[in-house]
């Protein structure tokens, strides 16, 4: 199977702090995986470097073959950042109109309409983005980060925020995507619903990859998938 | 618990190399003052009067137009929470605010004591400097919890108010600077004590003030949407900034700072624009202003067509370098094309939109120069050609050095203020020195100008430069 997400030997350091040392990992296309680990393993380090917000210091990543910051890996891919915040001084309908003529969609106002209906965000079409509640704000972000229709989407606990309602709404919208789909998140609940595969990171380095299944089968007794994943990651560390 | 509050609130805005070198520049500038001493006799008039009064009439206004509030986001969370004595709390608050702004006027002791003569005269001057320090801190706090025109109406009638003592009125906050110490010295005294305990009493209660008023201050709703549908991804650059002026991020124009965002139609901007310069030129052409000569370098100028370059050039450089970076968004911008390209058409169409405020005072210059006065080809030549320039290489070294802060919320300093964020004005600083010289001499406006033209275009051609921007913002913590 072809590999969307194709990471090689890589390593990034922020001055003397070294966030990943040498990770490799390849995702096949229509995958879904969880990126699981403690607070500072790497997570979002890991992501803005397949989006292309960062530069790895060693080693190679590929986006559907492609380099992370070519015209095709940009297309092909869709990011939402942990507390995302979309641009202030625009309005709603603004902001995603703005960012799906950025990204070359060819019906702006159809793809703008389907979200702010969708994510129930038409009564606040002309809110300043600055005076949103924060789940507005993160249900807006979502749309943003899939306005395109993107091949391959690097989500950072996008549940965050949200209220139960939302919370189903954009369960079913992200398991109607036929995208190769990147998770980040540390509520296995989240993970379980929307991936099948997990990719464990602790101190930099990948500590565990494989299937939810397996995951389950590792409970010991009356040991709930938490406690193995927190198992997993303190041996890890 | 005074002191420790105070020096809490002192660490948690301001990093220690930054208080460092605040110490050095007073106590640097004291021993200067000492080392030269005066000269005996006072020397109140001319120049010195004429500056004195102008960049005071210039703190005091950007005060009350920009002014923000040294306030954290864990202040509101956590700070303002806590059970504390609230005398003790607004004290260190306005000690944090006059540090991080007024702190400013006493960067310029020696040019504001510069008409002293005696000890006494100088003494009596500092004094001034100091109450006028308190008075710009104070103002910058009180401008939050007024609405926009009762604020620009305060800052006109305080700015004309101090313009009438070159008009030889006495009773003003700056006559001092016209050699009327005491009328001056009680004058500023008096508007100081009742600026300052209500900024004092502002602080004490933010929570329930400042805080509260920036939540409800605008309105949530845009009236009309500005539409980018069946635009390509280069034109909707290019028809969003080119729509809409945005404020953005840390203002920090005579010392006040705020976190701020706001838009203005361009083409609003473009009809007041106008409007100004076509009164400029009716006042430097042809009104009584016209023939006001100042001498520079044995050359003579009418004052506003050499100082309104300068204020201009101040005001889009800091539009620019503040703002340009302050409210991107890397995970939305820098994701859906290369870097290098969006920002290549984000500053080119932030230059054009910022020929908005600056380009009819060019023009206004050129008709001048067609009058007669020549030094108006010099400041057309530094409005159209080199701030613009300027900019765009400001632009580069303060997101270069890291100095540039994402705003996420409006009102509160996204984080520490440190040495980077100081060491913004010394671009500002190195482009007005330039200004200055081509004002002074046409020969170097051409040389200075295309010199900077060339070097801003080779900047905007080389991809990596623009990506490596990127990175360097993403690793500083933008999103």
């Amino acid at each position: 199977m072809t590999s969307c997400i194709d990471v090689q030997y890589v390593s990034k350091s922020y001055g003397k702090t070294v966030a990943l040392y040498d990770v490799s990992f390849s995702i096949p296309c229509g995958e879904s995986y969880a990126l699981l680990g403690p607070n500072g393993a790497g997570k979002s380090t890991t992501l803005r470097l397949l989006v292309g917000l960062l530069k790895p210091d060693t080693g190679t990543v590929r986006i559907d073959g492609h380099e992370p910051f070519s015209p095709e890996a940009k297309s092909a891919l869709g990011y939402l950042p942990e507390d995302a915040s979309p641009y202030r001084t625009l309005s709603v309908r603004e902001n995603l109109e703005y960012i799906a003529a950025l990204r070359g969609v060819k019906d702006v106002a159809e793809a703008t309409d389907r979200f702010l209906d969708e994510l129930a965000l038409r009564e606040y079409e002309r809110a300043k983005v600055g005076k949103l509640s924060r789940g507005n704000m993160q249900k807006l972000s979502i749309a943003l980060a899939l306005v395109h229709k993107p091949k391959i989407v690097l989500l950072d606990e996008p549940l965050n925020y949200l209220d139960i309602p939302t919370q189903e709404r954009v369960f079913k919208m992200l398991k109607g995507l036929e995208s190769t789909m990147i998770v980040s998140t540390h509520i296995m609940s989240i993970a379980t619903r929307l991936t099948e595969k997990v990719l464990m990171i602790a101190r930099g380095k990948i500590v565990w990859n494989g299937t939810i299944d397996t995951l389950k089968g590792m409970e010991v007794g009356d040991e709930s998938i938490e406690s193995v994943v927190a198992r997993l990651m303190t041996g890890a560390s | 618990m005074l002191p420790k509050l105070v020096k809490f609130v002192l660490l948690t805005r301001f990093s220690k190399p930054l208080l460092g070198l605040v110490a050095f520049f007073l106590i640097y500038d004291t021993v200067i003052r000492g080392v030269i001493g005066g000269t005996g006799s006072s020397n109140f008039s001319g120049g010195f009067a004429y500056y004195a009064i102008g960049s005071s009439i210039f703190f005091i206004v950007m005060s009350l137009l920009f002014g923000g509030l040294f306030i954290l986001k864990s202040d509101r969370d956590y700070l303002l929470t806590l059970p504390l004595r609230r005398r003790d709390l607004s004290i260190s608050l306005f000690i944090a605010q006059f540090v991080g702004s007024g702190i400013t006027i006493l960067f310029l002791y020696g040019f504001y004591v510069a008409g002293a003569g005696s000890l006494e005269d100088t003494i009596v001057l500092v004094a001034n400097l100091v109450l006028l320090a308190c008075l710009v801190t104070s103002l910058g706090v009180i401008s939050n919890i007024l609405q926009v025109w009762k604020r620009v109406g305060l800052a006109i009638v305080l700015g004309l108010w101090c313009l009438s003592t070159l008009l030889g009125f006495e009773f003003t906050p700056v006559s001092s600077f016209t050699g009327q110490l005491v009328y001056g010295s009680v004058v500023l005294f008096a508007v100081t004590a009742i600026a300052v305990p209500v900024a004092l009493r502002e602080l004490a209660y933010l929570e329930l003030g400042s805080i509260r008023s920036l939540l409800r201050s605008t309105s949530t709703e845009y009236k009309k949407n500005m539409s980018f549908s069946g635009k390509g991804p280069i034109r909707v650059i290019y028809s969003y900034h080119l729509s809409f002026l945005e404020l953005m991020g840390r203002v920090n124009i005579g010392g006040s700072t705020s976190y701020r965002t706001a838009r203005i139609k361009t083409s609003t901007v473009l009809v007041i624009s106008i409007v100004a310069a076509a009164v400029y030129v009716y006042l430097t052409g042809f009104s009584a202003l016209a023939g006001m000569p100042l001498t520079v370098a044995s050359e003579h100028f009418t004052p506003a067509v050499f100082v309104i370059p300068i204020f201009m050039g101040v005001i889009i450089l800091v539009l620019m370098s503040q703002g340009t970076f302050s409210n991107e968004r890397g995970w939305l911008a820098f994701t859906a094309m290369d870097p290098a390209m969006y920002i290549r058409h984000l500053l080119l169409s932030r230059v054009i939109s910022a020929l908005a405020i600056i380009g009819p005072f060019g023009v206004a210059n050129l008709i001048l120069a067609l009058l007669g006065l020549m030094t108006g080809l010099d400041a057309a030549l530094v409005l159209l050609v080199t701030v613009p320039s300027a900019s765009i290489l400001a632009t580069y070294l303060v997101a270069r050095i890291g100095a540039v802060q994402q705003v996420k919320e409006e009102g509160m300093m996204p984080g520490q203020f440190d040495l980077r964020q100081f060491l913004v004005i010394l671009p500002t600083y190195f482009v007005i020195g330039l200004i200055i010289v081509s004002e002074i001499f046409l020969t170097a406006a051409i040389v200075i100008a295309a010199a900077l033209t060339v070097v801003a275009t080779l900047l905007m051609i080389i991809p990596s430069v623009w990506r490596g921007i990127a990175y360097r913002l993403t690793q500083r913590g933008f999103v």
